[in-house]
């Protein structure tokens, strides 16, 4: 039996900081640099918007039993293709498409073809063992091409009762269009179709698309006018044939003359074999022109709006040390708000500012819901809470209606308007029951733990049962196809964000349980170690994700270092976790720890992830240059995971990401520092506590599960602040949270940290009262 | 059951989390990022390349990279596995699957590399009838930091032509075309097109006629527009010549297309120096007719007006960087910038360049052979026209991604010396005269290497040769060498002929290392200044060094250690190496009396609206030296005038075989009488192919030429119809010169 000594237990005070003055002075500067950072710069953006062509995709007619090539192209009669990309990061012939019978299928070319989990190696490997020929694609399919000059990803769409195949841009590409003071596109804007056309030494700008016409359409070039606010393309005729239908149509039979094409903003229309919209961000509003940037500004006061009502009227939504969490995580959430609010004007990511404000809406709309004490036998309180909410619920309705309706009240009908918001009613509705749900099964746990009788079998039932769920539930998610996320019908569901708080609380609660085993408790400790290990083990092994699997195993270790006074298991398994981490990241291969530690032979090796790495580095390196700052394409792809705080050092300069850096601190170790205190204030010597209390193991359990928690994600905000900027730190593929523009960010800031360290903050009143 | 002491440790373990954090992000604030190197992939491709373990070149049968030309793409295709490599023999060399992998990325990039016209990473040879990469160039990854680069926004400055050599009308440019429709030109239409054999080049007329393939034509002429200038009008004819409606009006700075090709109007006015000329009627200041800005699919862009004739010459936009003489200007202070250049000789001088020399490679030499044209104005000392082929496509290296040096990416040949070959003599005949007063100018006319080595000994050393060389070939004899023994060598160097050569030729005495070379320079100054005075304030001198001005011409006596190698500096081989530019205003200087140091920036306009000129001292009196200099400057003068005037007619060196497999002397053409000039051929060991080159001038046009290994050498002189040697193989520097005058004479006609 391993010989496990436990340390005395001695409760903290309190502490003194936890009421004082310098606490509300830093939250008071955060808050202050939050609203600075956010009002200097929608302001700004609004004045810089441009318009925008986008392409979109690419199309291509193609009859059953024809086969169609894709790529750059070449200047060799072997290297010329069927559909020309415009990006030059594609090979020249980078992949085939063929119809056979109803079905369509891909070849790789000179690139890599990723379908799903299929990959096709590139022509020239393709003998390498293993791999297949073709793949089938069909609507809706998403697929990679990987080349040594770049990638890009597509998704299919296949129009019903039609030969066409659509190739959708995950990363549109943008041309902006320039416009003169009067807001004219004077000059006019040329623009070209051909595989390689030449800039005319004329002073109109022009956009050169690498583009074959289908039969039976001879027009190469067009002018765009961007009058009336609407993108209209006008053939531009041949010298000779101008003439001639001039003359034609003088005669009897007068040839049609070349529609121009309109389009409105966000419309689409296919130009070739490219598939194009407009963007265009001034609209009419109340009979005059309006930026929709500047309403950017208005969104966030919405959102800031809809935080502080949720915060301040909806039940007992408390941490330790309030006010300087509120703050610290108020400037998170703007400097992603004014990221992603750039974003917007930068696409192929312009929804992403939506997507935040409507995934933080939900999150603390969720956050509120899970506070209602449901195990609370007092009827008042709970009626008191659910009336609360419901005034509450009104309010949270008129504001996402603002946030999530377009800006264009005049082109959207009141159908429109009832329509979104009954949308948002049944998403409300919905956010509603899972939070009920999920808090009659917190509580229902916690009673269990609290009133459970440990005995052996007791123990094995607790520990094995989430060990299967979790073996299940990843191994399902291999089967269909998914790696670190599983996708049902209803959304996808990220596994990490998911497994963490189980593999904290199943750890917390078991070694929690283990502690009154006496003689047995290090053996328990030990298995629940190796049961640990085992699920993040096999959650490594089936979706080869080194990010996910480390934090899971941080957070099984931060459970366990918590949740016992023995000494032997928790260094036992640091140990392991530190020899297998490294072992796995010797074996994996993987291109993110060779970049940090292997030489600039490693660098040549996987190009496009250290161009990528050092841009993002060199950015930070010139920050604070704001708008001025040129982000590559390839680089702005990432401000929802590793490379953020690249853009946070590089758009807003080093002395905000100074501050931002210290915020986080702030905020993690504050958090961590008030939960325990508080935990310790409220703790009344000679009530129920005696080293062993029955009547603690929830508190206990929610104490060490909400500890384990902040160490983990305050491991992982110190890890992915320090991997884009420093070499030696190998990137994660994680999230800064919650700045990162991401679901997953927000999911777990907001609910699965917050939700949890707010249940732990407040348990003892819950249970006071009842 | 809480161990409080663990979550204390925690709290602690936190606050040093954040201070370990913060200590790496300050560390990394220091460190500079680097490019990629790999010197073992590099070694080992080198490697499996010299063993055929890998085949990069032309395919016989698909199965390597092909290579058909350098920049065009090439094709990568089934190599061996990595089971199937023999391992390199050498042990130092590490080598294994993933390293062979690694070998396969590179590979790839350095192909798709070339494939863009982005850097010729591979050493070709023609082995077999195809070419094969017979070594890998070790190529760095070199990157710089693109948030570090001046924004692209900001490269504004318009370039312009000459004000003061414009002539009026209207250009009309299409790909590889600058047509001059000027009124006062010759009432003729000049063709242009398939029926004519020619698909591009620089005409000037009155009108034009373009000719389609499917027999259609376009006729263009001038018009007056009602608001003053000139206005082009366009008559489209279908095959049967009929009129395909009333025509057509295009302005300046308007573009139509015809016949799938566009074409842009561009007003051409003289004027005087900062009266800067426009790129049409665009009224911007952002519009020069030389370069200018505008956005390209979003960017902005520098536009070429001219094309490749001038990307070579004034730098191009590639990786985010911008090289060369735009990347030099000033733009904090400078408005716009006037150079000395006249499009239609700085374009016409690149087409007819390449096209002298594409006709020769059906003898490949394993990339494009290369060649060089400068035109200098010999009462101003104003650079005219400074062409070096290949030249850039600028669309290649702006559309793809490049992974490697710019620095790849070359200066013109016209900035680079070469092998003076017999042209030297101009320079040898001229310094006698000045030296002594009388010199074997009979040299001149049959290109006599004999008496050139006798002249030169005697300016070099002050004393007559007076040893026997063979005959022929004027080789050294063992007397000659004994000869030099007593009297040459870098000590008996007279410090005269040392004085003349650098203060009146700008020639060094020394073999110069290249200006950006690790190694410090021999010589200095490296480089011939084309910006002087208080306009070079306006821009950074080291960008000039490095991209435009053109090296130091070298005449090495003084590192003549044998008969040997000074008899070959005598006659401009080995290091006896010129620029076209020197060379051509070293004939300015044997014909007119005066030095020259050739300028190309005419004016800049400050943005204070401040309007500077360029090129003062361009043309100037010779330093006093030596008494009697004067007098016998006016002897050399009439004295090189005569001798090389004799040199294009019958009797001289300067012929070509015509198309017609007529024998031409550049100067019994009409208009010609008053011309001269000067042949040369600069020899290669173990090479049939010769420099060929020449230097001519007509009226104040100073012309030099230099093509590489374009000559083909004297068996084609004895058979002149012979299958193997085409009429192009012969003279082929004659030949180009003699198109270069009739450009300048249509140029000239009518003024």
């Amino acid at each position: 039996m391993p010989n496990d000594a436990g340390s005395e237990p001695s409760a903290p005070l309190q502490d003194p900081s936890d009421s004082g003055a310098s606490l509300y002075i830093l939250g008071g500067l955060f808050l202050l640099l939050a609203a600075y950072l956010v009002l200097t710069n929608f302001w700004r953006m609004a004045d810089r918007v441009p318009d925008a062509v986008v392409l979109t995709g690419f199309v291509t007619e193609l009859p059953p039993g024809q086969q169609r090539s894709f790529g750059y192209g070449g200047d060799g009669q072997d290297q010329s293709v069927d559909v020309p990309f415009q990006s030059p990061e594609m090979s020249n012939v980078s992949f085939r498409i063929s119809r056979e019978g109803a079905g369509y299928l891909i070849k790789a070319d000179d690139d890599e073809v990723v379908v799903r989990r299929g990959r096709i190696l590139p022509g020239r490997e393709r003998l390498a063992p293993g791999s297949p020929e073709a793949l089938e694609l069909s609507d809706g399919d998403r697929f990679e091409a990987r080349g040594t000059l770049g990638r890009a990803s597509f998704t299919v769409s296949i129009p019903e009762d039609s030969n066409e195949l659509r190739l959708r841009l995950a990363r549109p590409l943008f041309y902006d269009i320039r416009r003169d003071a009067n807001g004219q596109n004077r000059d006019q804007t040329r623009l070209v179709f051909g595989p390689a056309p030449e800039p005319l030494p004329v002073a109109h700008d022009e956009l050169l698309f690498r583009s074959h016409f289908r039969e039976g359409r001879p027009v190469r070039s067009y002018r765009i006018s961007t009058l009336d606010n609407h993108l209209r393309l006008f053939a531009e005729g041949e010298l000779g044939d101008e003439v001639t239908a001039q003359a034609a149509a003088q005669g009897s039979q007068p040839p049609p003359p070349p529609a121009p094409i309109n389009l409105r903003p966000g419309d689409e229309a296919i130009v070739g074999t490219n598939i194009i919209s407009y963007g265009h961000h001034v609209r009419p509003f109340l009979g005059t022109q309006v930026n929709v940037v500047r309403l950017f500004a208005f969104k966030l006061v919405a959102a800031i709006l809809l935080a502080g009502v949720a915060l301040l009227v909806g039940p007992h939504v408390r941490w330790p040390r309030g006010f300087l969490i509120y703050s610290c995580a108020g400037l998170f959430v703007s400097i992603s708000l004014v990221l992603s609010g750039r974003d917007a004007l930068f696409p192929p990511h312009s929804g992403r500012f939506s997507e935040y404000l409507t995934i933080l809406y939900y999150c603390v709309l969720f956050l509120c819901m899970l506070r209602i004490p449901l195990s609370s036998g007092e009827e008042t309180s709970s009626r008191s809470d659910y009336l609360r909410l419901l005034a509450l619920y009104p309010i949270f309705f008129v504001i996402y209606l603002l946030i999530s309706l377009p800006f264009a009240p005049t082109s959207y009908g009141l159908w429109d308007v009832f329509r979104a918001g009954v949308k948002v009613l049944f998403q409300c509705v919905g956010a509603l029951a899972f939070a009920l749900a999920t808090n009659w099964v917190a509580h229902r746990a916690l009673r269990r733990i609290n009133e459970a009788e440990w005995s052996p079998s007791l123990m094995w039932r607790w520990i094995l049962s989430p060990l299967v769920a979790i073996l299940v539930l990843v191994f399902a998610t291999w089967m269909a196809g998914g790696q670190e996320a599983l996708t049902l019908g209803i959304g996808r569901i990220h596994l990490p964000t998911l497994l963490l708080p189980v593999v904290i609380i199943w750890v917390s609660a078991a070694a929690r349980a283990a502690g009154e085993a006496e003689e047995m408790t290090g053996w328990w400790l030990l298995i629940i170690s190796l049961f640990g290990l085992m699920a993040v083990g096999f959650y490594r092994f089936f979706s080869d994700d080194n990010g996910g699997a480390s934090l899971l195993a941080a957070g099984l270790f931060f459970a366990l270092f918590l949740s016992t006074r023995r000494r032997l298991v928790p260094a036992l398994l640091a140990l392991v976790l530190v020899v297998g981490g490294f072992g796995v990241a010797w074996l994996s291969r993987s291109p993110r720890f060779g970049l940090a530690w292997g030489g600039p032979e490693v660098g040549v090796l996987y190009f496009d992830q250290a161009k990528n790495l050092r841009l993002a580095r060199d950015m930070a390196r010139e920050g604070g240059r704001g708008l001025d700052l040129l982000i590559p394409a390839e680089v702005r792809s990432n401000i929802h995971n590793d490379l953020i705080a690249a853009f946070v050092a590089g758009y807003f300069g080093w002395l905000v990401f100074a501050f931002v850096f210290f915020a986080f601190f702030a905020f993690y170790y504050h958090l961590f520092d008030g939960l325990k205190t508080s935990y310790a204030s409220r703790f009344v010597p000679g009530d129920d506590y005696d080293g062993e209390g029955y009547f603690d193991r929830a508190r206990e359990t929610l104490l060490a599960a909400g500890g384990s928690l902040i160490l983990t994600f305050a491991l992982q905000a110190a890890w992915v602040m320090t991997a884009s900027l420093q070499k030696i730190v190998p990137l994660t593929g994680l999230d800064l949270q919650p700045i990162s523009v991401s679901t997953i960010s927000v999911l777990s800031f907001i609910v699965i940290l917050l939700g949890t360290v707010t249940l732990a903050h407040t348990y003892r009143e819950a249970e006071v009262n009842t | 059951m809480i161990n409080w002491a663990r979550y204390r440790t925690c709290g602690a373990a936190l606050v040093l989390l954040w201070l370990a954090a913060g200590a790496f992000i300050l560390q990394s604030l220091t460190r500079a990022e680097e490019g990629f190197e790999d010197p073992n992939t590099a070694a080992l491709i080198n490697d499996l390349i010299s063993r055929n373990q890998v085949v990069i070149g032309q395919a016989a049968s698909g199965r390597a990279l092909v290579v058909t030309r350098p920049g065009a793409p090439l094709d990568a295709d089934s190599p061996p596995t990595f089971d199937d490599i023999q391992p390199p023999d050498n042990p130092d060399l590490v080598f294994n699957r993933r390293i062979w992998e690694r070998c396969l990325t590179l590979l790839q990039q350095y192909t798709a590399a070339a494939n863009w016209g982005l850097a010729e990473p591979f050493d070709l040879a023609l082995q077999d009838s195809r070419y094969r990469a017979v070594s890998l160039k070790p190529i760095n990854f070199r990157y710089v930091n693109p948030y570090e680069l001046p924004r692209t926004e900001e490269m504004t400055v318009p370039i312009t032509s000459s004000a003061r050599n414009a002539r009026e009308g209207l250009r009309v440019l299409s790909q590889g075309v600058l047509l001059l429709l000027r009124p006062d030109a010759p009432d003729r239409e000049a063709p242009l097109g398939p029926a004519q054999g020619d698909s591009e080049g620089v005409l000037v007329a009155r009108r034009a006629v373009l000719h389609a393939a499917d027999g259609s034509r376009l006729r263009l002429s001038l018009g007056e527009a009602a608001q003053g200038g000139f206005v082009l009008l366009v008559q489209p004819f279908d095959a049967k010549d009929e009129a395909r409606g009333p025509g057509r009006q295009v302005g300046a700075g308007e573009y139509f297309l015809w016949n799938g090709r566009s074409f842009t109007v561009v007003a051409a006015k003289r004027g005087a120096p900062g009266q800067t000329q426009r790129a049409g009627g665009a009224g911007s200041p952002q519009f020069g007719d030389i370069i200018f800005s505008k956005a390209v699919n979003g960017r902005p862009t520098r536009i070429h007006i001219l094309g490749e004739s001038t990307t070579n010459l004034l730098g191009v936009r590639a990786r985010g960087r911008t090289s060369f003489f735009d990347d030099a200007i000033r733009r904090d202070s400078v408005s716009d910038v006037s150079l000395t250049l006249v499009p239609e000789l700085q374009a016409g001088s690149y087409y007819l360049l390449r096209k002298a020399l594409e006709p020769v490679e059906i003898h490949p030499m394993g990339r494009p052979r290369r060649g060089a044209v400068t035109i200098l104005d010999a009462r101003t000392g104003a650079i005219l026209a400074n062409a070096g082929y290949p030249g850039f496509e600028n669309r290649w290296i702006q559309g793809r991604r490049a992974l490697i040096s710019d620095v790849d990416l070359g200066r013109s040949p016209a900035q680079e010396r070469h092998m003076a070959g017999s042209t030297v003599k101009v320079l040898t005949v001229a310094a006698g005269y000045l030296l002594f007063g009388n010199a074997h100018a009979e040299l001149l006319p049959p290109s006599d290497n004999y008496l050139a080595i006798q002249q030169a000994f005697l300016n070099v050393y002050g004393e007559e040769l007076g040893a026997p060389l063979e005959q022929p070939g004027a080789g050294v004899t063992p007397e000659a060498n004994r000869r030099f023994a007593e009297a040459g060598g870098r000590g008996k160097v007279k410090q005269n002929f040392l004085d003349l050569l650098e203060q009146v030729f700008y020639v060094t005495p020394l073999v110069c290392r290249p200006c950006n070379s690790q190694s410090p320079p021999q010589c200095r100054p490296c480089h011939e200044s084309l910006v002087r005075g208080n306009i070079a304030s306006f821009f950074d001198e080291r960008h000039l060094i490095d991209g435009l001005y053109p090296d130091r011409s070298q005449f090495p006596v003084l590192s003549a250690s044998s008969m040997s190698a000074f008899r070959n500096y005598a006659l401009g081989g080995e290091e006896s190496r010129f620029t076209t530019m020197r060379l051509a205003a070293v004939l300015g200087t044997a014909s007119d009396g005066k030095v020259i140091s050739p300028f190309i920036v005419e004016a800049l306009r400050t943005k204070e609206g401040h309007t500077l000129e360029g090129g003062g001292d361009a043309v100037k009196d010779f330093p006093p030296l030596a008494n009697g200099l004067d007098s016998r400057r006016n002897t050399m003068i009439s004295g090189m005038r005569e001798a090389l005037r004799k040199v294009l007619i019958p009797g001289g060196t300067g012929w070509f075989i015509e198309d017609d497999d007529s024998r031409q002397h550049l100067g019994t053409k009409p208009g010609r009488e008053g011309d001269y000039g000067k042949s040369g051929t600069a020899t290669y060991e173990n090479d049939r192919f010769q420099d060929s080159l020449f230097v001519y001038r007509h009226g104040d046009y100073l012309v030099a030429v230099w093509l590489e290994r374009a000559d083909g050498g004297a068996p084609v002189e004895s058979a002149v119809a012979e299958v193997l040697h085409k009429k192009f193989e012969r003279h082929p520097a004659h030949r180009l010169t003699d198109r270069l005058v009739r450009l300048i004479e249509t140029l000239e006609e009518g003024q």
